[in-house]
């Protein structure tokens, strides 16, 4: 038997309404561990190859892993899954707080969704009392007030919920979901609730998670509390004063990724506003660092307005790659992205991306709907984020699609500085300065995620010459970093706890959580083969969809032919040749063929994958 | 003599109280120097800061950048000029850091 799991996944079709509770066979959880691979699993079981992202057969996956409800540290996240409308392909986002501990507590591992209704609805989930409940009344509000109303009608506060705000509504792409104040925001799979009319789930759980080793597990997170309370920065500033070491290497995206040192990082780095604005710090489930820090405007035309960090994402986004360095205005842009349920990555690349095309002649006044789109203007920012979020006016309406689509629009060139990898707009983290990241990017499943690879925590450390100008060791290193992430996201355990828990590759911490939690201990080699066998079968789906190889080849050219012009990585960037070499040495290692980036027949049935095989 | 500017970021600004220091030192210092300067200066707490708990090595989540540049593996011999800038932060950015490591 295993521990740590509950071994039931509860199905709910939208169309018909049905509810049913079905049992994950063992061999998933052995096989994938859950998280990303449960979900990629239950994905390539239930999704029919080349759905359209926006349509009843496409399905949403709630899913959590084993750690989940259990003091691991770090424990305290969750994934949705679903075919994204924003990059078209198999999407896995992943998010903070309570949501997926109170899900394991009501007694199930996942929640699949699928079908579409005609009206409104929310999921309300009390434990084995499932029920479709009438959304019309919530409809339209904004992703907090929402969540407010569905535990004022359930009368109980203690109801963890997920939702959507206008934007999911209104099918925008760079939409986000939304859980207390944190989000699910890459890939746009709000929209997909939002296509589905389903405004929220909400979850009541009075269970408790069997562990097989409860003493050793509280001895475990009383080691590491210790650790992680001794954190040099994220238990007193959270991500927030990232910005100014960032800045300070010359990797930080600035007005769109021209360059990449920003001249007012530390005016609204951590830093600067945590001892002024901070007002709060905030943890999700059974975590010892809590990095959250909630900062709250004190003066001026936003004062009161407060808000979840901004996070060192955010700050990017919304701040150097806009140009805007007037922390209240980040802080008014981040907050009306939370309401309005928008991913604040996507939301700032694709401003950025209209402002360099309104500075290049490229969009004119006209098409701006009368905003002036310049670079550290941020009143024409936050309003520009109001008409994506509500797809209001020509330009709005066509931001909403993401950077990818909207280029490919606006043409005249603009494809050239449109900043995402794969359809998904790019994180804070340069794939310039990083040259590693130029290919952690492009084999992600997702793109432009941050999550895909982490090269960054480990080539931050070696000099700009390591870094920023050799391909050596790139290929091997987003290897393991890639399967790394693998098990993180299948466990489900959180980012901050890499450092802990293995930086580079799987390691023994990772068997000893396994152990600790659901009592099978599988060795470091056989962890190892699980993460490959998840990515294997993500790139299956990836490629019976038809992204191979040549969904891969597509960096921003800005990275492949831009060097950095000025500061601490002035000239570095990704030639295409450097990338090439980079990218068909990944194949090889991964054992998919070099040409084609298709897993080999060989590797497959190394990985018990032989069912992917076409017969 | 020369005078070297030290930037504090992150835990090293509250270990020291400041974003920065203009220090003086003798001619031919190494980056060495500096760093027994500063413990003479700011004592125990910058010294456990800096230090793996053995105090023998750099802790391995500090970073050091002498004029924007990483200082590599051994840098710590690395000869000041006048006018230079060196930076006290740590392996950081966004996700997990390898500071916790350590």
């Amino acid at each position: 038997m295993l521990y740590g799991y509950l071994r039931r996944v509860l199905k709910v079709n939208l169309t018909t309404r049905s509810i049913i509770k079905e049992e994950v066979p063992e061999s998933y959880l052995r096989g994938y561990l859950g998280g990303l691979g449960l979900g990629a699993r239950l994905y390539y079981d239930l999704v029919p190859w080349n759905v359209e992202p926006l349509s009843s057969e496409n399905v949403v996956i709630l899913v959590t892993g084993p750690v989940q409800g259990t003091l691991i540290p770090g424990s305290g996240r969750g994934l949705i899954i679903s075919k994204s409308p924003l990059t078209n392909r198999f999407f896995s986002s992943n998010f903070g707080g309570y949501f997926t501990r109170e899900l394991k507590e009501a007694g199930y591992d996942a929640v699949v969704i699928s079908g579409k209704s005609d009206e409104p609805l929310y999921l309300k989930i009390d434990d084995g009392d499932v029920e479709l409940r009438s959304a019309s009344k919530i409809w339209g509000m904004n992703a907090y007030e929402v969540q407010d109303a569905i535990k004022d009608e359930l009368g109980d506060r203690k109801f963890q919920v997920l939702c959507i705000g206008p934007s999911g509504e209104n099918l925008v792409r760079i939409s986000a979901v939304i859980h207390d104040i944190r989000a699910a925001g890459r890939g746009g799979i709000a929209a997909v609730f939002g296509f589905k009319k389903l405004k929220a789930v909400a979850v009541r759980g009075s269970g408790r998670v069997e562990v097989a080793y409860p003493d050793e597990i509280l001895k475990f997170f009383i080691e590491i509390s210790k650790k992680a309370r001794n954190h040099p920065f994220l238990v007193r500033y959270g991500t927030t004063a990232v910005m100014e070491t960032v800045n300070k290497l010359g990797g930080l995206g600035t007005r769109n990724w021209q360059s990449e040192v920003f001249e007012g990082a530390s005016r609204i780095s951590g830093q600067t506003t945590i001892p002024k604005h901070k007002v709060k710090d905030v943890a999700c489930a059974f975590c010892p660092i809590g990095c959250t820090k909630i900062q709250q405007i004190r003066e001026g035309k936003y004062a009161g307005m407060w808000v979840k960090g901004p996070e060192y994402e955010t700050l990017y986004s919304l701040g150097s790659m806009t140009g805007v360095d007037d922390f209240p205005t980040v802080v008014a842009a981040a907050r009306k992205c939370d309401e309005l349920g928008l991913d604040t990555i996507s939301a700032g690349v694709v401003v950025a991306f209209a402002m360099e095309a309104y500075e290049k002649g490229i969009l004119t006044a006209e098409e701006c709907d009368g905003l002036k789109l310049n670079f550290g203007n941020g009143d024409a920012m936050i309003e520009l984020i109001d008409r994506i979020g509500l797809r209001k006016g020509w330009l709005g309406n066509l931001l909403a699609e993401g950077v990818a689509r909207a280029s490919s629009i606006i043409g005249c060139g603009s494809q050239y500085f449109a900043m995402h990898f794969k359809g998904l707009e790019l994180a804070g983290h340069s794939p310039r300065a990083v040259k590693a990241w130029t290919l952690g990017y492009s084999v992600g499943w997702r793109g432009g995620s941050h999550h895909d690879a982490r090269p960054h925590d480990i080539e931050y450390a070696n000099p700009v010459e390591v870094r920023a100008f050799s391909i050596d060791g790139k290929p091997e290193l987003i290897r393991d970093t890639t399967l790394r992430v693998m098990v993180e996201e299948s466990l489900i355990t959180c980012r901050f706890f890499g450092g802990y828990y293995g930086v580079r590759t799987p390691g023994e911490t990772h068997s000893k959580i396994i152990k600790f939690v659901t009592g099978w201990e599988p060795s470091v080699s056989e962890i190892t083969k699980i993460a490959e066998r998840i990515r294997n079968l993500i790139r299956v789906i990836e490629v019976r969809e038809g992204f191979d190889s040549k969904a891969d080849k597509n960096p921003p050219l800005r990275v492949l032919y831009e060097p950095i012009p000025d500061g601490p990585s002035k000239g570095a960037h990704t030639s295409p040749k450097e990338f090439k070499a980079m990218l068909r040495k990944f194949y090889e290692i991964m054992g998919w063929d070099p040409d084609s980036g298709v897993p080999k027949e060989e590797k497959l049935k190394e990985l018990d994958l032989d069912f992917t095989l076409l017969k | 003599m020369i005078k070297v500017t030290v930037e504090y970021l992150l835990k090293f600004k509250d270990v020291v109280g400041k974003d920065r220091d203009e220090v003086e030192l003798k001619d031919s210092s190494t980056v060495k120097d500096l760093i027994n300067e500063l413990q003479r200066r700011y004592g125990e707490d910058f010294r456990k800061e800096f230090f793996n708990p053995s105090g023998d090595e750099i802790g391995g989540n500090v970073l050091i950048l002498v004029n924007d540049k990483v200082l590599s593996s051994g840098g710590l011999d690395v000869k000041l000029s006048n006018g230079d800038v060196v930076t006290l932060t740590y392996v950081v950015f966004g996700g997990c850091p390898l500071c916790a490591a350590s």
